[in-house]
């Protein structure tokens, strides 16, 4: 153990456990239900107690966001991401959907069929000509080769190489994908929530980890959510690992970066 | 009736009994928190991506748990419990991941004989004398700076801008500073400590 752990337990056991004898953080909340004698009480042990000095603190910015004094455009920008929250798992035992945007109206089939057609005629004219570029391309002596497919391109900055998902991305991921390296016998791949709740855990002999349905079925658009990758050789032991990298698919109809 | 003149309480109420209304309760529930809740999110992550991502689960979990809650304080406060525990977790597991303020401190040679295991064999002695040294050692600010990265698992970014702190390094030099103070006064101890794991 490190001498921060070391300080960090001890910051802990001295002020989060129950013999610390503070107050629950959120009593600073609750001035209206108590007494003027239990209000005194209370400040006059955030006046001498780090601990609870701070979590007032936390609490009466919680109360009155306004002294936060931040940027509007801040505040509407998380506003709007939480606006934007598309069908959240519902809770257990409970009936209630979380209020999501209400689904998008069912089209005639009729006009399905026009759209249809209007997409095929589209298409096969794009067949047209990129068939006709193609061999234009190949009919010109030395022609450079063809540039490889484009990808998102790797995250770099960990011993593994992520390669996806990440960032903002257009699906709910199946799979995660990372380059192999040598002498690796099983990945240990997890997949957490923002607070670092684990959703899935698993172990591979080679990339990519296929989610198993039931986790994908968790997923939700429009939240993000952490995945990392360590290599353990055949003793069990981690030789490496990737950093990790948060992706979030985009919002169903949002189609910007 | 027009929701928006319902209590919270009343809100939760009325989603449970009807289930034909509930989306329409909980919709109006949590759009009246939801500029409380990106202000308190973005005030201690000091980032606005990072706020998005934490007040968005911080709303997941809310829905989760809406069956727990049962009335016996206001739902602004439970939200609040709520809201604090997600970014505690997420502060933390961050934390984890990203180098410490006090990883280049080497710890310096203690400047007074440090707590023998003898005299503090009982946990509840330790932790008398820890926080005796936070509270009469230490600054209030730069315990309570340590506090806010160590136990909340705040980021600095975070508690700078909380604190409205106006130094050039922030938070981190609270940091540096308090932990400096600790390390002299528990050196041994805390060395000692560190190698055995003694203290569990």
């Amino acid at each position: 153990m490190s001498e921060i752990e070391t300080l960090q337990d001890w910051l802990r056991a001295a002020y989060a456990g129950e013999e610390s004898g503070c107050p629950p953080p959120e009593a600073f909340l609750e001035a209206e239900t108590q007494s003027p004698e239990e209000r005194r009480k209370l400040e006059e042990h955030a006046g001498r107690c780090p601990a609870c000095a701070a979590e007032r603190d936390l609490a009466r910015l919680f109360d009155h966001p306004e002294a936060a004094a931040l940027p509007a455009g801040d505040v509407d920008f998380v506003v709007s991401r939480l606006k934007e929250t598309s069908p959240v798992r519902p809770p257990a035992g409970h009936v209630v959907a979380f209020p999501g945007p209400k689904a998008a109206p069912v089209r005639p089939v009729r006009q399905d069929r026009q759209d249809r057609t209007q997409f095929w005629k589209i298409a096969a004219a794009l067949l047209l000509v990129l068939g006709g570029g193609l061999l234009f391309q190949l009919s010109r002596p030395g022609a450079p080769p063809l540039p490889p497919p484009v990808t998102a391109g790797p995250v770099r900055g960990g011993e593994i190489e992520t390669l996806s998902p990440a960032g903002d991305v257009t699906a709910i991921p199946s799979e995660l994908r990372w380059t192999p390296r040598e002498g690796t016998r099983l990945y240990r791949v997890r997949l957490v929530a923002v607070d670092d709740t684990v959703l899935w855990e698993g172990t591979v002999p080679a990339p990519p980890a296929r989610l198993p349905d039931g986790v994908i079925a968790k997923l939700h658009r429009a939240v993000a959510y952490t995945w990392s990758v360590e290599a353990l050789d055949a003793s069990g032991a981690r030789i490496a690992s990737s950093e990790a990298v948060r992706f979030r698919a985009r919002p169903e109809g949002k189609q910007g970066t | 009736m027009d929701l928006d003149r319902l209590s919270d309480e009343e809100l939760i109420e009325r989603a449970r009994r009807e289930a034909t209304r509930a989306d329409a309760c909980l919709a109006e529930l949590y759009r009246r928190y939801y500029p409380k809740v990106a202000a308190w999110c973005l005030r201690i992550s000091g980032d606005r991506q990072e706020a998005a991502d934490l007040a968005q689960e911080v709303f997941l979990r809310v829905h989760e748990r809406l069956g727990t809650f049962r009335g016996a304080s206001r739902f602004s406060t439970w939200l609040y419990t709520v809201t604090r525990s997600v970014a505690i977790n997420r502060g933390m597991a961050a934390r984890r991941r990203e180098a410490d303020p006090l990883d280049a401190e080497g710890a310096p040679e203690p400047v007074e004989p440090s707590p023998g295991a003898d005299e503090l064999a009982e946990k509840g002695q330790i932790l008398s004398a820890f926080r005796e040294a936070m509270e009469r050692d230490l600054e209030p600010l730069e315990a309570k700076v340590l506090y806010l990265h160590y136990v909340d698992g705040l980021p600095l970014a975070g508690i700078t801008s909380l604190l409205h702190l106006e130094n050039k390094s922030g938070a981190k030099a609270y940091i540096v500073s308090g932990g400096r103070k600790l390390k002299r006064r528990f050196g041994r101890w805390l060395a000692r400590q560190s190698a055995g794991g003694a203290a569990r």
